[in-house]
C-alpha cells in the first residue's frame, strides 16, 4: 500500500498452497520492487519452497491467491505463456543439485536454456553458456562435464547459471549457496548483488546468515504463515516475534560466543487454528492456542503475535538502593533500569562489590529498592513460583536438618501445591540429574558432596516451574569440568523449558556462553549493554575462509 | 569397486541389471562364443562313429595327425583343429543340401535378417512410444489400453499368437497368404517380387513385433514413472521447456538406457521367437532351416546355424553395450 | 493413489484366481476328465457332441481329456523348473554378489549362457537324446538360471551400495550377517519376479518344443495337441481343437503375468 503498484515486479496477494487436505502456506503475501531483495527465512518444512515453486506455476499442490508478474496473473496465465516465461523473465534456482540431467554434459543444459527462449543457433547458444558458466566461477575446463564429474558446489553453480543465464528479471533463489564453502558463498553473493541489481530476487533460506548478507528485507515464515516482515538490519538487531529470535539463536553464524539453543519442541507441530509456533512457543496464552494472530505494525515492522512479540517479564524501573554502614550511607545501586524477555538469557557481569547480588536479590523481590520499582508480566501472587533464586552456595541456602526430600518438598508446601508431591519432586531431581532412590530421598542434605548440593538447590528452584532463574555466581569456586556441567544443565533448562536466565557472573566467557545480553555493572550502575548475537560476516566482511 | 551403480539408481531393481552389466570386457564375448564351440565339438563327438562318417563331422572333429585312441593332448589338438576350421569358415557340408554350411545358411539368412530388424524396430518403437506417452498418466485412455494390450500378448507364445493371426488373417479373412516368404517363381529383385514378400512377410512380422512390444511398453513405462519425478524434470520446466521435450528428451533419455540395453539382451529371445513364428509361417529363413535340418537330421547344419545365432546375439549385445557407453557417461567411467 | 494400488491389487487376485483355478483343474484331471485321453473313443475328427464335449483328435482321442491332463504336465513341468532353477540362480547369485572373485568367473559363465539361444540348445540336443518329462525339466532349469542369477547379483550389488550396509559394515558386520540380515530380505521382489517369469517361460517354450515335435510325442501335453492340430488347419477343427488349447495357454501365463504386473507395479511405487 505504501509502494506504488507500477513499480512492484512481483506482486503476491494470499497466496494459499494446500497438499491433500493440509495447507502448507497460507495467505501470503509479497511484494517485491526491482532492484530489490526480500529473504524468505523459515525452518524446513515451513513453505518456503512451496511458495517459490507456486509463484514459478511449477508447485504440485493446489495453489490458490493471485501472483501478479509486472501486472500479469501468473495463476491465471495460459500455460503455453506461462512457459515462455519461465526460465526467461522468471526463474528459479532449485535447492536440489541433483537437479541436473545425469547424461548431458552441463555446458549443453545450460545453452538449452539459451536456445528454448531466444532463437539463436546451437553454437550460439553454447557459446553464451559457456562465458555465462565461467562468470558463474565454474573454471571453464568443466563447462564439457558431466553432472557427476562436479563437486556438489559446481553443480550448484551450474544450476544457478541455469537459471540466470537469460538474466530474468524476477529471480528466485532457492538455498543458492547452500553447498558452497564459507568463501564462494560470500562471492556467490556479490555476484548476485552486482549482477542482479535491477531485478528482483526472491531469496528463500532456511540460513538466517545468508539472509542477512544479501536481503534488504526479510519475511520469517513459521508453519506456512509469515509471523515477521520488515528490514533486515532491525530484525537481526532486535527480533520481536519469539520465532524469528528462536531462528536467530540457533544459528552458528551468528551466535560465535554464545551456546547455540535449538528451537524447542517439534517443527511438525503446527497449530493450524491459532498461532502456527504456539505449541512450541515459551510464553504462549490461551488465545494463541484457538485464534490466529495477524500482522500488525510494532517497533517498525510487522509482526504476527498476539503478545506482541517477546514479551517482557520481569523489568526494573528506575531502581536505587542505599545501605547505611557506620560510615554512613552506601549507595549500593543507582537507577537501574533493565528488562528479563521469556526465554532470555542476561548476564549480570561486574568486578566484586558491584552490586551484582543486591540486584539479583530485588529482582526476585528478596530486597525491596529505595527508589524505583519491579514489575513482572505475571500477578504478583505467582511472583514467588515464577522467579526463583539459586544461591551461590548451597550449603548456606538448605537447612541442615533437611533430607533431601524435605528440601525440595519445601517450596510445595510453603506455596501450598496441590498433591500429590512424589512425582514432581523425583521428576526435577531427575531432571539435574540426582538420584530419586528412597535411600538417597532419606539422606540428611548436608551429607551430600558439593556438586550434588548444587544440584539439589537447582531441583528446589526448579519444583515449582518458574519461568526466571536467577543464578547467582553458578560456576564460582568450582573446578572447570564440575562448572561446564552446571552450565550445561542451565541451557538445557532453558531450551527445554524455555526458562530466562539471569547469571550473576563475574567471568566473562560464562557470560558469552550462556547470554543474549550481557550487562556490566559498575559502581552501582549500568556501564554498557553487550547484544551476544553478533553477526560474525557484519563484522568480517571479508570471508572467513580465503 | 562393487558400486558401478550410481546411488539414484540403487533402488531400481529392474534397470540396475542392466546398467550393472554395461561393464562388460571383450574378454566375456570371446569366452562366451568359445563354451558354444566346445558344447558343439562335444556333442558332434559323442555322435556314433558311423553317423560322425556318414554326416562328414568326422572331417570337422578329427586332428588329421591324431593317433587313433589317444587321450587327452590329442583330444585338444583335435579341438584346436575345430576351432581352427570354424574360423577359417569351413563349416562342414551340409548332409541335405550337398553344399557348404555356410552358403546354405547365407541363402536363408537375407530372409530371417529382414523379419528380425524389422519386427525388432516396430515393437521397440511401439513400446518405447507408448511407454513415454502413457507414463504419468495413470488411469488415462492410453494407458489402460497399452498396458491391458501388453498383459494379453505377454502372455500368448509366438507359435500361438502366430497361429491365431493365422487363423484370423488367412483363413477367416483371406487377407493374407498362408506361407511361405514370396509366390514362387516370381523374378527376383523386380517390383512384383519385393510387394509379394512383403505381403508375406506382413502377418510373421506383427506376429514378432506383438510379442515383443510388451517388453520395451513395460520396462519403457516402468521407468518413465521414476524419470518424471526426479528433480532434473522439475529443472527442465523451471526452464521453460515444452512437456514434449521434457518427456522425450529429458526423462526418456534417463530411462531409455536400460531400455536399449534390454534390446541387446533380449536377442536371444528373437531368435527363439523367430524359430517358431518362421515355422508357424512356413517362411524361408534361418528358423525354418534349423527346424528342418533337425528333422532331417542334418546335423552340421544344425550346428552352423546354433553358431551364427551365437555369434549374432554377441554382436548385438556388443552393439548394445558401445550404445549403452555412448548414451551414459557413467558407466564409461564404471566400466574402466 | 488409492485407487491405483486399488486396481492393481485387484489385478494381483485375478491372477491368483487363474493361476490357482488352473493349477486346481490339472490337479483333478483324473476326476475331471470324461475319458482317458490315451484311449480312442471316437471316430477321428469328430466335431464337438454331447459324448465329445470339444470333439476328438485325429487319432479319435477325447479332445476335452486331453486338455486337462495336457495342462497337468504342463503345470508340472513349469513348477518344477521354476522352482529348480530359481534355485540355482539364488545360489549363484549370492555367491557373485558377495565375492568379487566368483563373481568375475559366475559373470563370463552367464554371458556364455546367455548368448545362447535356448532354444536351439534343445533342438540340437534332441537330435542326440530324447527330451522325456524329467530330461525337459533339468535341461530347461539348466538354461533358465542365468538371468535371475544376473538379477539377483545386480539386486545385491545396489543393496551392498545401500547406506544401511555401509553402516552395518561399519559395526563391524561379517559377510554372512549382511547376507541374511540385508541382502536376502531385499531379494523379495527379485525372486518372485524371477520365478512368475520362469513359470512363464516354461509354459511357453514346453509347448513350444511338443509344438515343433522335439519332444516326447507321445507326452500328453499342451503343446503336443498344437502340435498335431496345427497339421489339420485347413479342416477347420481349429475352433474346437486349437482354441481350447490356446485358452488354455494363455490363461495360465496371463494368471502369472497379472501376478508379476501386481508386483512390479507395487514395488515401482514403493521405492519412488
Amino acid at each position: 500500500m505504501t509502494r506504488d503498484s507500477r513499480t512492484s515486479l512481483l506482486d503476491v496477494e494470499d497466496l494459499t498452497i494446500v497438499y491433500g487436505e493440509t495447507p502448507v502456506v497460507e495467505g501470503f503475501s509479497l511484494r517485491i520492487a526491482p532492484g530489490e531483495v526480500v529473504g524468505l527465512v523459515g525452518e524446513s518444512g515451513s513453505g518456503k519452497t512451496s511458495i517459490g515453486l507456486g509463484i514459478m506455476g511449477l508447485c504440485p499442490g493446489r495453489v490458490s491467491g493471485r501472483a501478479l508478474f509486472k501486472d500479469r496473473d501468473l495463476q491465471r496465465l495460459p500455460h503455453d505463456e506461462l512457459r515462455t516465461l519461465r526460465g526467461d523473465r522468471l526463474a528459479m534456482v532449485f535447492q536440489d543439485v541433483a537437479g541436473l540431467h545425469p547424461t548431458y554434459p552441463v555446458l549443453d543444459q545450460v545453452a538449452e536454456a539459451v536456445q528454448v527462449h531466444h532463437g539463436v543457433s546451437r553454437a550460439e547458444a553454447r557459446e553464451r553458456a559457456r562465458s555465462w558458466l565461467v562468470s558463474v566461477g565454474l573454471p571453464e575446463e568443466k563447462a564439457a562435464a558431466f553432472p557427476h564429474q562436479l563437486s556438489g558446489g559446481e553443480r550448484q553453480r551450474v544450476m544457478i547459471a541455469m537459471a540466470t543465464v537469460n538474466r530474468p528479471e524476477l529471480l528466485i533463489l532457492d538455498e543458492p549457496v547452500a553447498f558452497q564453502d564459507e568463501g564462494a558463498k560470500g562471492d556467490l553473493i556479490r555476484w548476485f548483488r552486482a549482477t542482479f541489481e535491477t531485478a528482483g530476487i526472491l531469496l528463500i533460506t532456511h540460513d538466517v546468515s545468508v539472509a542477512l548478507r544479501m536481503a534488504d528485507r526479510l519475511i520469517i515464515l513459521c508453519g506456512g504463515r509469515v509471523v515477521e516482515e520488515g528490514e533486515t538490519e532491525a530484525i537481526i538487531r532486535e527480533p520481536v516475534h519469539p520465532y524469528t529470535r528462536a531462528l536467530l539463536r540457533s544459528n552458528v553464524a551468528l551466535n560465535p560466543h554464545r551456546e547455540l539453543i535449538r528451537i524447542p519442541g517439534d517443527p511438525t507441530r503446527i497449530n493450524q487454528k491459532g498461532c502456527p509456533f504456539q505449541p512450541r512457543c515459551v510464553q504462549a496464552v490461551p488465545e494463541c492456542s484457538h485464534a490466529r494472530p495477524f500482522l500488525r505494525q510494532i517497533h517498525g515492522r510487522r509482526v504476527a503475535c498476539h503478545r506482541g512479540g517477546v514479551v517482557a517479564l520481569l523489568t526494573a524501573r528506575s531502581v536505587g538502593k542505599s545501605f547505611s554502614l557506620k560510615g554512613g550511607k552506601v549507595e549500593a545501586l543507582r537507577e537501574i533500569t533493565l528488562s528479563i524477555h521469556s526465554g532470555e538469557g542476561v548476564a549480570l557481569m561486574g568486578p566484586t562489590g558491584a552490586g551484582k547480588s543486591t540486584l539479583g536479590a530485588i529482582l526476585t523481590r528478596l530486597l525491596k529498592p529505595d527508589t524505583g520499582e519491579v514489575v513482572s508480566d505475571f500477578d504478583d501472587g505467582d511472583f514467588r513460583r515464577r522467579v526463583q533464586l539459586v544461591h551461590q552456595h548451597p550449603k548456606e541456602a538448605i537447612s541442615p536438618h533437611f533430607t533431601v526430600w524435605e528440601t525440595v518438598e519445601e517450596p510445595l508446601r510453603i506455596v501450598k501445591a496441590s498433591h500429590p508431591y512424589n512425582d514432581r519432586i523425583r521428576e526435577v531431581l531427575r531432571e539435574v540429574g540426582l538420584p530419586t532412590t528412597k535411600d538417597f530421598l532419606s539422606r540428611v542434605a548436608h551429607t551430600l558432596s558439593g556438586g550434588e548440593l548444587k544440584r539439589l538447590v537447582l531441583a528446589r528452584a526448579l519444583v515449582l516451574d518458574p519461568l526466571i532463574i536467577v543464578a547467582d555466581e553458578p560456576t564460582a569456586g568450582i573446578d572447570a569440568s564440575f562448572a561446564s556441567q552446571i552450565l550445561r544443565l542451565l541451557m538445557t533448562l532453558q531450551e527445554t523449558r524455555g526458562i530466562s536466565l539471569l547469571v550473576i557472573t563475574h567471568d566473562p566467557y560464562v557470560a558469552q556462553k550462556v547470554a543474549d545480553r550481557i550487562l556490566y555493572l559498575e559502581g552501582g550502575q549500568i556501564k554498557k549493554i553487550t547484544p551476544s548475537l553478533t553477526p560474525v560476516t557484519h563484522r568480517h566482511p571479508a570471508p572467513l575462509v580465503s | 569397486m562393487s558400486r558401478t551403480v550410481p546411488a539414484t539408481f540403487t533402488g531400481r531393481w529392474i534397470s540396475s541389471p542392466a546398467l550393472v552389466r554395461g561393464t562388460r570386457t571383450l574378454g566375456g564375448y570371446v569366452l562366451a562364443l568359445g563354451g558354444i564351440l566346445f558344447l558343439n565339438y562335444v556333442l558332434l563327438r559323442l555322435l556314433p562313429g558311423d553317423i560322425q562318417t556318414v554326416i562328414g563331422a568326422e572331417v570337422m572333429t578329427r586332428a588329421p595327425a591324431a593317433a587313433p585312441g589317444s587321450a587327452g593332448p590329442s583330444s585338444l589338438a583335435a579341438f584346436g583343429h575345430y576351432l581352427l576350421r570354424i574360423l577359417k569358415g569351413e563349416w562342414g557340408v551340409s548332409y541335405f543340401f550337398h553344399r557348404p554350411v555356410l552358403q546354405v545358411i547365407f541363402q536363408f539368412l537375407p530372409w530371417s535378417l529382414v523379419l528380425g530388424f524389422l519386427s525388432l524396430a516396430a515393437a521397440s518403437l511401439l513400446g518405447i512410444v507408448l511407454g513415454v506417452e502413457a507414463a504419468g498418466k495413470a488411469d488415462g485412455w492410453l494407458d489402460r489400453l497399452a498396458t491391458g494390450g501388453a498383459v494379453v500378448f505377454m502372455s500368448l507364445p509366438g507359435y500361438l499368437l502366430g497361429i491365431l493371426l493365422l487363423v484370423l488373417f488367412s483363413i477367416l479373412l483371406p487377407l493374407f497368404p498362408l506361407s511361405g516368404g514370396v509366390r514362387p517363381f516370381t523374378p527376383a529383385w523386380s517390383l512384383p517380387f519385393f510387394l509379394n514378400a512383403l505381403r508375406h512377410l506382413a502377418l510373421p512380422w506383427l506376429t514378432l513385433t506383438l510379442l515383443m512390444f510388451p517388453e520395451y511398453y513395460l520396462l519403457t513405462r516402468g521407468g518413465m514413472d521414476l524419470s518424471l519425478r526426479r528433480p532434473f524434470i522439475l529443472t527442465a520446466r523451471g526452464k521453460g521447456l515444452r512437456e514434449r521435450v521434457i518427456r522425450y528428451r529429458h526423462a526418456a533419455r534417463d530411462t531409455l538406457i536400460p531400455v536399449l540395453t534390454r534390446v541387446g539382451i533380449q536377442m536371444g529371445h528373437l531368435v527363439t521367437g523367430l524359430v517358431f513364428v518362421e515355422v508357424v509361417f512356413a517362411y524361408p529363413g534361418v528358423g525354418t532351416l534349423a527346424f528342418e535340418s533337425i528333422q532331417r537330421r542334418d546335423i552340421l547344419l544344425m550346428d552352423g546355424i546354433l553358431l551364427i545365432s551365437a555369434v549374432w546375439v554377441v554382436l548385438m549385445n556388443l552393439a548394445a553395450d558401445l550404445l549403452l557407453r555412448r548414451l551414459d557417461p557413467r558407466v564409461k567411467e564404471a566400466g574402466g | 493413489m488409492s485407487r491405483k494400488s486399488l486396481r492393481l491389487s485387484r489385478g494381483f487376485w485375478w491372477g491368483a484366481a487363474l493361476a490357482g483355478g488352473i493349477l486346481l483343474l490339472g490337479l483333478l484331471a483324473p476326476w475331471l476328465a470324461p475319458y482317458n485321453p490315451w484311449n480312442v473313443t471316437g471316430q477321428p475328427f469328430e466335431p464337438p457332441s454331447r459324448a465329445h464335449l470339444l470333439g476328438t483328435n485325429d487319432a479319435g482321442q477325447d479332445i476335452l481329456s486331453e486338455l486337462f491332463y495336457g495342462g497337468r504336465t504342463s503345470l508340472t513341468i513349469s513348477l518344477a523348473v521354476a522352482a529348480l532353477s530359481m534355485t540355482l540362480a539364488l545360489f549363484v547369485g549370492i555367491a557373485a554378489g558377495v565375492s568379487p572373485v566368483a563373481d568375475r568367473v559366475l559373470m563370463r559363465i552367464i554371458d556364455a549362457f546367455l548368448s545362447v539361444p535356448a532354444l536351439l540348445i534343445f533342438l540340437l540336443v534332441s537330435v542326440h537324446f530324447s527330451l522325456n518329462v524329467p530330461r525337459l525339466i533339468v535341461l530347461l532349469s539348466l538354461l533358465f538360471w542365468p538371468q535371475p542369477a544376473r538379477m539377483i547379483r545386480s539386486q545385491i550389488l545396489s543393496t551392498r551400495a545401500e547406506k544401511y550396509v555401509e553402516a552395518a559394515r561399519g559395526f563391524g558386520a561379517t559377510t554372512g550377517y549382511l547376507t541374511f540380515r540385508h541382502f536376502i530380505p531385499a531379494l523379495a521382489p527379485v525372486l518372485l519376479a524371477g520365478f512368475l517369469t520362469r513359470l512363464r517361460m516354461a509354459v511357453f517354450i514346453e509347448a513350444g518344443l511338443a509344438f515343433l515335435g522335439v519332444s516326447d510325442p507321445t507326452v500328453k501335453s499342451w503343446g503336443t495337441m498344437l502340435h498335431f492340430a496345427s497339421q489339420y488347419l485347413y479342416l477347420g477343427c481349429w475352433a474346437n481343437w486349437i482354441l481350447p488349447v490356446a485358452a488354455g495357454i494363455f490363461l495360465t501365463v496371463l494368471g502369472y503375468t497379472l501376478i508379476g504386473q501386481a508386483l512390479q507395479g507395487r514395488s515401482l511405487r514403493g521405492e519412488a
